[in-house]
Protein backbone atom coordinates (compact mmCIF):
# COMPACT_ATOMS: atom_id res chain seq x y z
CA UNK A 1 0.00 0.00 0.00
CA UNK A 2 1.53 3.43 -1.07
CA UNK A 3 0.42 6.27 1.44
CA UNK A 4 0.52 9.70 -0.13
CA UNK A 5 2.87 12.45 1.25
CA UNK A 6 -0.54 14.28 1.63
CA UNK A 7 -1.98 11.48 3.88
CA UNK A 8 1.24 11.35 5.77
CA UNK A 9 1.08 14.91 6.46
CA UNK A 10 -2.30 14.91 7.27
CA UNK A 11 -0.47 14.02 10.77
CA UNK A 12 0.11 16.91 11.89
CA UNK A 13 -2.13 19.76 12.80
CA UNK A 14 -2.32 23.35 11.49
CA UNK A 15 0.57 22.46 8.87
CA UNK A 16 -1.31 20.88 6.06
CA UNK A 17 -1.87 23.66 3.62
CA UNK A 18 1.89 23.80 3.14
CA UNK A 19 4.20 22.24 1.17
CA UNK A 20 6.97 19.86 3.52
CA UNK A 21 9.94 21.47 2.42
CA UNK A 22 7.83 25.10 3.33
CA UNK A 23 6.65 23.45 6.71
CA UNK A 24 10.35 22.19 7.56
CA UNK A 25 11.75 25.43 7.08
CA UNK A 26 9.02 27.34 8.53
CA UNK A 27 10.19 25.13 11.91
CA UNK A 28 13.70 24.84 11.08
CA UNK A 29 15.81 27.42 9.41
CA UNK A 30 18.08 25.98 6.54
CA UNK A 31 18.26 23.71 4.10
CA UNK A 32 16.41 20.35 4.68
CA UNK A 33 19.69 18.50 4.03
CA UNK A 34 21.71 19.91 6.87
CA UNK A 35 19.05 19.47 9.23
CA UNK A 36 20.54 17.21 12.11
CA UNK A 37 19.01 14.24 12.66
CA UNK A 38 17.45 15.48 15.73
CA UNK A 39 15.80 18.23 14.14
CA UNK A 40 14.78 15.55 11.38
CA UNK A 41 13.33 13.41 13.30
CA UNK A 42 11.23 15.76 15.35
CA UNK A 43 9.80 16.81 12.29
CA UNK A 44 9.51 13.40 11.67
CA UNK A 45 7.90 11.98 14.54
CA UNK A 46 5.33 14.84 13.82
CA UNK A 47 4.40 14.27 10.45
CA UNK A 48 5.70 18.01 9.65
CA UNK A 49 8.36 16.41 7.56
CA UNK A 50 7.88 13.05 5.07
CA UNK A 51 11.23 10.72 5.38
CA UNK A 52 10.43 10.49 0.89
CA UNK A 53 10.81 13.93 0.93
CA UNK A 54 13.61 14.18 3.18
CA UNK A 55 14.93 11.47 1.23
CA UNK A 56 14.12 13.02 -2.38
CA UNK A 57 15.75 16.77 -0.69
CA UNK A 58 19.07 14.60 0.27
CA UNK A 59 19.38 12.94 -3.54
CA UNK A 60 18.69 16.50 -4.65
CA UNK A 61 21.64 17.93 -2.84
CA UNK A 62 23.70 14.58 -3.93
CA UNK A 63 23.36 15.39 -7.29
CA UNK A 64 23.93 18.88 -6.78
CA UNK A 65 27.59 18.47 -4.81
CA UNK A 66 28.61 15.12 -5.79
CA UNK A 67 30.39 15.47 -8.75
CA UNK A 68 32.44 17.72 -6.95
CA UNK A 69 32.97 15.87 -3.92
CA UNK A 70 32.82 12.69 -4.67
CA UNK A 71 31.89 11.09 -1.74
CA UNK A 72 30.10 7.81 -3.16
CA UNK A 73 31.72 4.54 -4.39
CA UNK A 74 27.72 3.30 -4.95
CA UNK A 75 25.11 5.25 -4.27
CA UNK A 76 21.84 3.00 -3.56
CA UNK A 77 18.79 5.49 -5.26
CA UNK A 78 15.91 3.53 -5.61
CA UNK A 79 16.70 1.28 -2.11
CA UNK A 80 16.71 4.65 -0.36
CA UNK A 81 13.23 5.89 -1.43
CA UNK A 82 11.92 2.31 -1.11
CA UNK A 83 13.54 2.21 2.60
CA UNK A 84 11.65 5.48 3.31
CA UNK A 85 8.44 5.13 1.53
CA UNK A 86 8.69 2.09 3.87
CA UNK A 87 9.58 4.03 6.83
CA UNK A 88 7.09 6.75 5.98
CA UNK A 89 4.23 3.83 5.60
CA UNK A 90 5.58 2.65 9.56
CA UNK A 91 5.24 6.35 10.89
CA UNK A 92 1.60 6.80 9.47
CA UNK A 93 0.77 3.50 11.05
CA UNK A 94 1.54 4.63 14.08
CA UNK A 95 4.71 2.37 14.17
CA UNK A 96 8.12 4.91 14.76
CA UNK A 97 10.86 3.42 15.62
CA UNK A 98 12.72 5.98 17.10
CA UNK A 99 15.15 8.89 15.98
CA UNK A 100 16.76 7.11 13.10
CA UNK A 101 13.68 6.35 11.73
CA UNK A 102 13.24 8.08 7.71
CA UNK A 103 16.61 9.34 8.03
CA UNK A 104 19.15 9.12 5.01
CA UNK A 105 22.78 7.18 6.22
CA UNK A 106 25.52 6.38 4.99
CA UNK A 107 28.14 3.70 5.67
CA UNK A 108 31.58 3.24 4.02
CA UNK A 109 32.11 0.74 1.58
CA UNK A 110 34.03 -1.86 4.01
CA UNK A 111 30.75 -2.58 5.53
CA UNK A 112 28.51 -5.61 4.14
CA UNK A 113 25.32 -5.04 2.76
CA UNK A 114 22.69 -7.28 1.83
CA UNK A 115 22.72 -7.64 -2.45
CA UNK A 116 24.62 -4.31 -2.24
CA UNK A 117 28.09 -3.96 -3.68
CA UNK A 118 30.70 -3.84 -1.00
CA UNK A 119 34.44 -2.83 -2.74
CA UNK A 120 36.73 -1.20 0.28
CA UNK A 121 37.45 0.80 -2.83
CA UNK A 122 39.59 -2.22 -4.20
CA UNK A 123 39.37 -3.95 -7.62
CA UNK A 124 40.15 -7.15 -5.56
CA UNK A 125 36.17 -7.11 -4.81
CA UNK A 126 35.03 -5.04 -7.47
CA UNK A 127 32.79 -7.51 -7.77
CA UNK A 128 31.49 -8.96 -4.38
CA UNK A 129 27.88 -8.36 -2.75
CA UNK A 130 27.49 -9.91 0.41
CA UNK A 131 24.99 -12.23 1.16
CA UNK A 132 23.90 -10.42 4.41
CA UNK A 133 24.07 -7.07 6.57
CA UNK A 134 27.19 -5.98 8.71
CA UNK A 135 25.94 -6.10 12.49
CA UNK A 136 25.91 -2.03 11.96
CA UNK A 137 23.89 -1.75 8.89
CA UNK A 138 21.20 -4.35 10.54
CA UNK A 139 21.23 -2.20 13.37
CA UNK A 140 20.59 0.81 11.35
CA UNK A 141 17.79 -0.82 9.68
CA UNK A 142 16.44 -1.94 12.66
CA UNK A 143 16.49 1.62 13.81
CA UNK A 144 14.50 2.67 10.48
CA UNK A 145 16.99 4.40 8.90
CA UNK A 146 17.55 4.71 5.01
CA UNK A 147 20.80 4.00 3.47
CA UNK A 148 21.66 6.54 0.94
CA UNK A 149 24.66 4.23 -0.42
CA UNK A 150 28.57 3.63 0.09
CA UNK A 151 31.07 5.80 1.03
CA UNK A 152 34.54 6.19 -0.46
CA UNK A 153 37.85 5.86 1.09
CA UNK A 154 41.49 4.21 0.17
CA UNK A 155 42.18 0.69 -1.05
CA UNK A 156 41.39 -1.44 1.49
CA UNK A 157 41.06 1.74 4.49
CA UNK A 158 44.79 1.79 4.19
CA UNK A 159 46.73 5.12 4.44
CA UNK A 160 45.41 8.92 4.61
CA UNK A 161 44.97 9.80 1.35
CA UNK A 162 40.41 10.05 0.31
CA UNK A 163 40.89 8.11 -2.92
CA UNK A 164 39.78 10.83 -5.17
CA UNK A 165 36.93 12.74 -2.55
CA UNK A 166 37.40 16.17 -2.08
CA UNK A 167 37.42 18.64 0.38
CA UNK A 168 34.11 20.39 0.93
CA UNK A 169 35.67 23.07 2.17
CA UNK A 170 38.23 23.92 -0.36
CA UNK A 171 37.93 21.27 -3.45
CA UNK A 172 41.85 21.78 -3.67
CA UNK A 173 42.38 20.30 -0.36
CA UNK A 174 42.31 16.35 1.03
CA UNK A 175 39.54 15.07 2.96
CA UNK A 176 42.11 12.76 4.70
CA UNK A 177 41.42 9.26 4.96
CA UNK A 178 40.66 7.03 5.34
CA UNK A 179 36.64 7.68 6.17
CA UNK A 180 36.79 10.48 3.30
CA UNK A 181 33.19 9.44 1.60
CA UNK A 182 31.46 9.75 4.93
CA UNK A 183 33.16 13.04 6.29
CA UNK A 184 33.03 14.85 2.97
CA UNK A 185 29.43 14.08 2.44
CA UNK A 186 28.06 14.74 5.84
CA UNK A 187 29.97 18.30 5.38
CA UNK A 188 28.91 18.47 2.21
CA UNK A 189 24.81 17.40 2.92
CA UNK A 190 24.75 14.62 1.12
CA UNK A 191 23.58 12.14 4.38
CA UNK A 192 22.74 12.80 8.03
CA UNK A 193 25.04 10.52 9.27
CA UNK A 194 27.04 7.65 8.69
CA UNK A 195 29.19 4.89 9.85
CA UNK A 196 33.15 4.63 9.55
CA UNK A 197 36.18 2.49 10.97
CA UNK A 198 39.36 3.99 12.52
CA UNK A 199 41.99 2.05 13.09
CA UNK A 200 44.94 4.77 13.32
CA UNK A 201 42.93 8.02 12.69
CA UNK A 202 40.31 6.81 9.90
CA UNK A 203 37.01 8.28 11.39
CA UNK A 204 38.54 11.38 13.98
CA UNK A 205 41.58 12.22 10.80
CA UNK A 206 38.74 13.04 8.31
CA UNK A 207 36.01 14.63 10.46
CA UNK A 208 38.83 16.46 12.11
CA UNK A 209 39.63 17.85 8.36
CA UNK A 210 36.23 18.39 7.02
CA UNK A 211 34.70 20.06 10.08
CA UNK A 212 32.21 17.24 11.52
CA UNK A 213 32.13 15.21 14.21
CA UNK A 214 33.37 11.82 14.49
CA UNK A 215 34.06 9.51 17.46
CA UNK A 216 36.08 6.12 17.54
CA UNK A 217 34.27 4.36 20.49
CA UNK A 218 36.18 2.26 23.32
CA UNK A 219 37.17 -0.73 22.01
CA UNK A 220 34.27 -3.49 21.48
CA UNK A 221 31.46 -0.77 22.30
CA UNK A 222 30.61 -1.38 18.43
CA UNK A 223 30.63 -4.55 16.23
CA UNK A 224 33.22 -5.25 13.01
CA UNK A 225 30.94 -8.27 12.48
CA UNK A 226 30.36 -7.74 8.56
CA UNK A 227 32.89 -4.91 8.27
CA UNK A 228 36.07 -5.22 6.10
CA UNK A 229 39.21 -5.22 8.50
CA UNK A 230 42.58 -3.80 8.46
CA UNK A 231 43.61 -5.22 11.56
CA UNK A 232 41.05 -6.87 13.94
CA UNK A 233 42.41 -6.05 16.98
CA UNK A 234 42.77 -1.84 16.06
CA UNK A 235 40.32 -1.57 14.09
CA UNK A 236 37.11 0.38 15.76
CA UNK A 237 34.14 1.39 13.92
CA UNK A 238 31.88 4.38 14.89
CA UNK A 239 29.40 6.96 14.23
CA UNK A 240 30.09 10.26 12.10
CA UNK A 241 27.92 13.61 12.21
CA UNK A 242 27.59 16.76 11.99
CA UNK A 243 26.72 17.41 15.85
CA UNK A 244 27.52 15.20 19.27
CA UNK A 245 23.74 15.00 19.46
CA UNK A 246 24.02 13.10 16.29
CA UNK A 247 26.34 11.06 17.41
CA UNK A 248 24.99 10.00 20.54
CA UNK A 249 21.97 9.05 18.50
CA UNK A 250 23.53 7.27 16.09
CA UNK A 251 25.83 5.16 19.16
CA UNK A 252 22.72 4.75 20.66
CA UNK A 253 21.76 2.80 17.78
CA UNK A 254 24.94 0.61 16.64
CA UNK A 255 26.34 -0.05 20.34
CA UNK A 256 26.32 -3.12 21.95
CA UNK A 257 27.15 -6.68 22.53
CA UNK A 258 27.50 -8.92 19.00
CA UNK A 259 27.83 -12.75 19.38
CA UNK A 260 28.95 -12.44 16.37
CA UNK A 261 31.78 -10.36 16.84
CA UNK A 262 33.52 -12.04 20.23
CA UNK A 263 35.86 -8.57 20.96
CA UNK A 264 32.06 -6.83 21.62
CA UNK A 265 31.65 -5.94 25.25
CA UNK A 266 28.78 -7.23 27.55
CA UNK A 267 28.53 -3.83 28.73
CA UNK A 268 25.30 -1.70 29.38
CA UNK A 269 24.41 0.53 26.61
CA UNK A 270 22.76 3.88 28.40
CA UNK A 271 21.29 6.26 26.03
CA UNK A 272 23.93 8.13 25.12
CA UNK A 273 21.43 11.72 24.87
CA UNK A 274 20.90 12.14 28.70
CA UNK A 275 24.50 12.50 29.23
CA UNK A 276 24.39 15.51 27.13
CA UNK A 277 23.33 18.23 28.90
CA UNK A 278 25.31 17.03 32.03
CA UNK A 279 28.20 19.79 31.40
CA UNK A 280 31.59 20.11 32.50
CA UNK A 281 31.62 22.11 35.67
CA UNK A 282 34.16 20.06 38.04
CA UNK A 283 35.33 17.71 35.41
CA UNK A 284 38.83 17.17 35.63
CA UNK A 285 40.36 17.62 31.63
CA UNK A 286 44.03 16.25 31.27
CA UNK A 287 46.12 17.79 28.33
CA UNK A 288 49.37 16.79 27.24
CA UNK A 289 52.83 18.25 28.54
CA UNK A 290 53.26 21.43 26.88
CA UNK A 291 56.67 19.96 25.39
CA UNK A 292 54.52 17.14 23.60
CA UNK A 293 52.29 20.01 21.45
CA UNK A 294 55.64 21.01 19.74
CA UNK A 295 55.16 20.56 15.92
CA UNK A 296 51.24 20.84 16.03
CA UNK A 297 50.45 23.64 13.35
CA UNK A 298 49.73 27.00 14.96
CA UNK A 299 46.38 27.45 14.16
CA UNK A 300 45.36 23.97 15.30
CA UNK A 301 47.44 25.31 19.22
CA UNK A 302 45.34 28.28 18.18
CA UNK A 303 42.26 26.32 18.30
CA UNK A 304 43.22 24.20 21.25
CA UNK A 305 43.97 27.36 23.43
CA UNK A 306 40.92 28.56 22.80
CA UNK A 307 39.01 25.55 23.37
CA UNK A 308 40.90 24.89 27.00
CA UNK A 309 39.97 28.74 27.56
CA UNK A 310 36.38 27.81 26.66
CA UNK A 311 36.18 24.93 28.84
CA UNK A 312 37.76 26.76 31.79
CA UNK A 313 34.76 29.02 31.53
CA UNK A 314 32.05 26.36 31.33
CA UNK A 315 33.47 25.34 34.66
CA UNK A 316 36.39 22.31 34.08
CA UNK A 317 39.34 21.60 35.91
CA UNK A 318 42.83 21.51 33.43
CA UNK A 319 46.08 20.05 34.52
CA UNK A 320 49.08 18.84 32.38
CA UNK A 321 49.25 14.98 32.09
CA UNK A 322 52.33 13.05 31.17
CA UNK A 323 51.40 11.05 28.36
CA UNK A 324 52.85 7.13 29.11
CA UNK A 325 56.74 7.28 28.77
CA UNK A 326 56.30 3.97 26.06
CA UNK A 327 54.10 6.15 23.93
CA UNK A 328 56.92 6.14 21.30
CA UNK A 329 58.01 2.60 21.10
CA UNK A 330 54.24 2.04 20.82
CA UNK A 331 54.20 3.52 17.74
CA UNK A 332 56.13 1.17 16.51
CA UNK A 333 53.99 -1.61 18.22
CA UNK A 334 51.30 -0.43 16.39
CA UNK A 335 52.79 -0.91 13.00
CA UNK A 336 54.01 -4.06 13.89
CA UNK A 337 50.33 -5.48 15.25
CA UNK A 338 48.17 -3.48 12.50
CA UNK A 339 50.58 -5.26 9.49
CA UNK A 340 50.78 -8.83 11.03
CA UNK A 341 47.07 -8.35 11.12
CA UNK A 342 46.06 -7.16 8.13
CA UNK A 343 48.88 -9.99 6.03
CA UNK A 344 46.76 -12.52 7.69
CA UNK A 345 43.38 -10.99 6.77
CA UNK A 346 44.66 -10.63 2.86
CA UNK A 347 45.72 -13.95 2.94
CA UNK A 348 43.03 -15.39 0.81
CA UNK A 349 43.09 -12.28 -0.95
CA UNK A 350 46.92 -12.63 -1.98
CA UNK A 351 46.53 -16.30 -2.65
CA UNK A 352 43.85 -15.85 -5.23
CA UNK A 353 43.80 -12.46 -6.83
CA UNK A 354 46.97 -10.90 -5.81
CA UNK A 355 47.30 -9.29 -9.91
CA UNK A 356 43.61 -7.53 -9.02
CA UNK A 357 45.64 -4.75 -6.49
CA UNK A 358 44.75 -1.74 -7.25
CA UNK A 359 48.08 1.14 -7.67
CA UNK A 360 48.28 1.96 -3.53
CA UNK A 361 51.32 0.44 -1.30
CA UNK A 362 48.46 -2.42 -0.51
CA UNK A 363 49.96 -5.28 -1.72
CA UNK A 364 53.09 -4.44 -0.83
CA UNK A 365 52.72 -3.48 2.46
CA UNK A 366 50.75 -6.90 3.19
CA UNK A 367 53.31 -8.77 1.31
CA UNK A 368 56.11 -7.68 3.91
CA UNK A 369 54.01 -8.00 6.63
CA UNK A 370 53.26 -11.34 6.04
CA UNK A 371 56.84 -12.10 6.50
CA UNK A 372 57.41 -10.94 9.95
CA UNK A 373 57.22 -13.28 12.50
CA UNK A 374 54.90 -14.66 15.40
CA UNK A 375 57.26 -13.93 18.01
CA UNK A 376 57.98 -10.26 16.76
CA UNK A 377 53.86 -9.84 16.57
CA UNK A 378 53.61 -11.04 20.49
CA UNK A 379 56.28 -8.96 21.41
CA UNK A 380 54.27 -5.68 19.88
CA UNK A 381 51.13 -7.03 21.89
CA UNK A 382 53.32 -7.41 24.78
CA UNK A 383 54.03 -3.41 24.41
CA UNK A 384 50.49 -2.74 23.66
CA UNK A 385 49.06 -4.45 27.90
CA UNK A 386 52.16 -1.94 29.40
CA UNK A 387 51.16 0.70 27.05
CA UNK A 388 47.38 0.15 27.73
CA UNK A 389 48.60 -0.04 31.73
CA UNK A 390 50.48 3.08 31.74
CA UNK A 391 47.41 4.61 29.65
CA UNK A 392 44.93 3.51 32.48
CA UNK A 393 47.51 5.17 34.91
CA UNK A 394 47.30 8.57 33.11
CA UNK A 395 43.49 8.68 33.63
CA UNK A 396 43.51 7.73 36.81
CA UNK A 397 43.44 11.46 37.81
CA UNK A 398 41.58 13.08 34.79
CA UNK A 399 37.69 12.45 33.34
CA UNK A 400 38.97 13.03 29.71
CA UNK A 401 41.72 14.31 27.84
CA UNK A 402 42.10 17.25 25.62
CA UNK A 403 44.22 17.11 22.45
CA UNK A 404 44.96 18.65 19.40
CA UNK A 405 43.26 17.33 16.37
CA UNK A 406 45.73 17.17 12.92
CA UNK A 407 46.82 19.83 11.01
CA UNK A 408 44.58 22.02 8.25
CA UNK A 409 43.79 19.63 5.35
CA UNK A 410 46.70 19.54 2.94
CA UNK A 411 49.15 21.62 5.25
CA UNK A 412 52.34 19.10 6.25
CA UNK A 413 52.41 17.86 9.75
CA UNK A 414 55.01 17.72 11.98
CA UNK A 415 53.37 17.20 15.28
CA UNK A 416 55.80 15.45 17.58
CA UNK A 417 52.83 12.39 18.39
CA UNK A 418 50.09 11.15 17.15
CA UNK A 419 46.82 12.08 19.27
CA UNK A 420 45.04 8.58 17.20
CA UNK A 421 46.71 5.48 17.18
CA UNK A 422 47.67 5.63 21.20
CA UNK A 423 43.76 5.73 21.61
CA UNK A 424 43.48 2.64 19.09
CA UNK A 425 46.27 1.18 20.95
CA UNK A 426 44.62 1.67 24.09
CA UNK A 427 41.15 1.34 22.82
CA UNK A 428 39.92 4.36 24.68
CA UNK A 429 36.89 6.72 22.76
CA UNK A 430 38.03 9.50 21.31
CA UNK A 431 35.51 12.38 20.31
CA UNK A 432 36.56 15.49 17.40
CA UNK A 433 34.35 18.24 17.37
CA UNK A 434 34.71 21.14 15.41
CA UNK A 435 37.12 24.01 16.93
CA UNK A 436 37.83 26.85 14.77
CA UNK A 437 38.68 28.12 11.32
CA UNK A 438 42.31 27.95 10.01
CA UNK A 439 43.93 31.31 9.08
CA UNK A 440 46.79 29.74 6.82
CA UNK A 441 45.49 28.57 5.03
CA UNK A 442 42.65 30.63 5.33
CA UNK A 443 38.96 29.23 5.86
CA UNK A 444 39.69 25.51 6.99
CA UNK A 445 38.25 23.42 9.42
CA UNK A 446 40.11 22.84 12.73
CA UNK A 447 39.09 20.89 15.78
CA UNK A 448 39.85 18.76 18.74
CA UNK A 449 39.63 15.86 20.54
CA UNK A 450 38.32 14.64 23.85
CA UNK A 451 39.36 11.57 24.57
CA UNK A 452 38.24 9.28 27.87
CA UNK A 453 38.08 6.11 29.79
CA UNK A 454 37.13 3.12 28.39
CA UNK A 455 33.14 3.23 27.80
CA UNK A 456 33.20 6.30 29.37
CA UNK A 457 31.54 7.83 25.88
CA UNK A 458 28.55 9.37 28.01
CA UNK A 459 31.44 12.05 29.75
CA UNK A 460 32.98 12.19 26.09
CA UNK A 461 29.86 13.13 24.69
CA UNK A 462 28.97 15.86 27.66
CA UNK A 463 32.03 17.45 27.20
CA UNK A 464 32.02 17.46 23.19
CA UNK A 465 27.85 18.84 23.75
CA UNK A 466 28.64 21.68 26.27
CA UNK A 467 32.03 23.04 24.10
CA UNK A 468 29.55 22.76 20.77
CA UNK A 469 27.04 24.72 22.82
CA UNK A 470 29.52 27.33 23.66
CA UNK A 471 31.16 27.64 20.89
CA UNK A 472 28.55 26.59 17.14
CA UNK A 473 31.57 26.12 15.04
CA UNK A 474 29.82 23.00 14.29
CA UNK A 475 26.61 25.17 12.42
CA UNK A 476 29.77 26.34 9.70
CA UNK A 477 29.09 25.31 6.39
CA UNK A 478 31.43 24.79 3.26
CA UNK A 479 30.96 27.15 0.72
CA UNK A 480 30.14 24.65 -2.23
CA UNK B 1 75.42 -10.78 21.04
CA UNK B 2 72.56 -11.10 18.33
CA UNK B 3 73.27 -9.56 14.70
CA UNK B 4 70.99 -6.19 14.91
CA UNK B 5 68.24 -6.46 11.85
CA UNK B 6 69.57 -3.43 10.96
CA UNK B 7 73.10 -4.30 9.73
CA UNK B 8 71.33 -7.59 7.65
CA UNK B 9 72.40 -6.63 4.23
CA UNK B 10 69.55 -5.88 1.34
CA UNK B 11 71.38 -9.35 -0.54
CA UNK B 12 70.47 -11.28 2.87
CA UNK B 13 66.85 -9.54 3.47
CA UNK B 14 66.13 -10.58 0.09
CA UNK B 15 67.34 -14.61 0.62
CA UNK B 16 64.84 -14.52 3.87
CA UNK B 17 62.13 -13.00 2.20
CA UNK B 18 61.90 -15.74 -0.52
CA UNK B 19 62.73 -18.44 2.40
CA UNK B 20 59.54 -17.03 4.94
CA UNK B 21 57.75 -16.78 1.74
CA UNK B 22 58.63 -20.39 0.39
CA UNK B 23 57.61 -21.48 4.05
CA UNK B 24 54.19 -19.13 4.39
CA UNK B 25 53.24 -20.87 1.23
CA UNK B 26 53.04 -17.64 -1.29
CA UNK B 27 56.94 -17.44 -2.84
CA UNK B 28 57.34 -14.27 -4.14
CA UNK B 29 59.10 -13.68 -7.09
CA UNK B 30 62.49 -11.36 -7.61
CA UNK B 31 60.05 -8.32 -8.94
CA UNK B 32 57.41 -8.35 -5.68
CA UNK B 33 60.85 -8.87 -3.33
CA UNK B 34 62.32 -6.34 -4.53
CA UNK B 35 58.80 -4.11 -4.62
CA UNK B 36 58.34 -5.33 -1.46
CA UNK B 37 62.22 -4.77 0.47
CA UNK B 38 61.59 -1.72 1.64
CA UNK B 39 58.34 -2.10 3.11
CA UNK B 40 60.09 -5.06 5.05
CA UNK B 41 62.91 -2.69 6.47
CA UNK B 42 60.90 -0.41 7.46
CA UNK B 43 59.20 -3.28 9.82
CA UNK B 44 62.25 -4.59 10.73
CA UNK B 45 63.60 -1.22 11.84
CA UNK B 46 60.38 -0.94 14.40
CA UNK B 47 60.86 -4.28 15.45
CA UNK B 48 64.46 -3.48 16.36
CA UNK B 49 63.52 -0.50 18.14
CA UNK B 50 60.39 -2.46 19.82
CA UNK B 51 63.23 -5.13 20.99
CA UNK B 52 65.57 -2.38 22.62
CA UNK B 53 62.99 -2.14 25.30
CA UNK B 54 63.61 -4.64 28.29
CA UNK B 55 60.28 -6.78 28.95
CA UNK B 56 59.95 -9.16 31.93
CA UNK B 57 59.35 -12.74 32.08
CA UNK B 58 55.84 -11.41 33.35
CA UNK B 59 54.38 -9.24 30.59
CA UNK B 60 51.69 -11.18 28.44
CA UNK B 61 50.20 -9.49 25.29
CA UNK B 62 47.59 -7.74 25.22
CA UNK B 63 44.58 -10.21 24.23
CA UNK B 64 42.68 -12.77 25.82
CA UNK B 65 39.99 -15.42 24.81
CA UNK B 66 36.31 -14.67 25.58
CA UNK B 67 33.99 -17.64 24.97
CA UNK B 68 30.70 -16.05 24.70
CA UNK B 69 27.68 -18.08 23.00
CA UNK B 70 26.12 -17.33 20.02
CA UNK B 71 22.20 -17.48 19.25
CA UNK B 72 20.46 -20.33 18.41
CA UNK B 73 21.23 -21.72 15.34
CA UNK B 74 25.00 -20.75 15.20
CA UNK B 75 26.92 -18.49 13.77
CA UNK B 76 26.88 -16.91 10.55
CA UNK B 77 29.39 -17.80 8.00
CA UNK B 78 31.49 -15.51 7.24
CA UNK B 79 32.01 -14.80 3.36
CA UNK B 80 35.31 -14.68 1.50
Amino acid sequence: MTVSRRAFLAGSVGMMSLPAAARAQQALPGDLHYLTIAQAAAQIRARRLSPVELTQAVLARIDQVEPKVRAFITLTRDGALEAARAAEREIAAGRYRGPLHGIPVAVKDTHYTRGIRTTCASPVHAEFVPSFDATIVARLKAAGAVLMGKTNLPEFSSGSSGNGTNNPWNLERPTGGSSAGNAAGLAAGMFFGASGGDTGASIRGPAALCGVVGLKPTYGRVSGYGVMKLSWSVDHNGPMTRTVEDNALLLNAIAGFDPEDWATAEVEVPDYTRALRRGVRGIRIGIPQRQMLEGFHDDELRAFQAALDVFQKLGARVAEVELPPTLPVMADAHNIIRICEAASYHEPFLAAKADLYGPSNVRRDVEAGALLTAGQYLRAQKMRKIFVKQMLGVFAGIDVMLTPETTPAGEPNKARFSPHSPFNDSGFPGLVVPAGVSTSPLGLPLSIQIVGKPFAEETVYAAGHAYEMATRWHERRPPL
Amino acid sequence: MAEKLSDISDEDLKQMMKAIARANGRPLTDERVEIDLPAYKNYLAAVERLSAYAFRVEDEPAFHFSYKPGPAGGTKERER
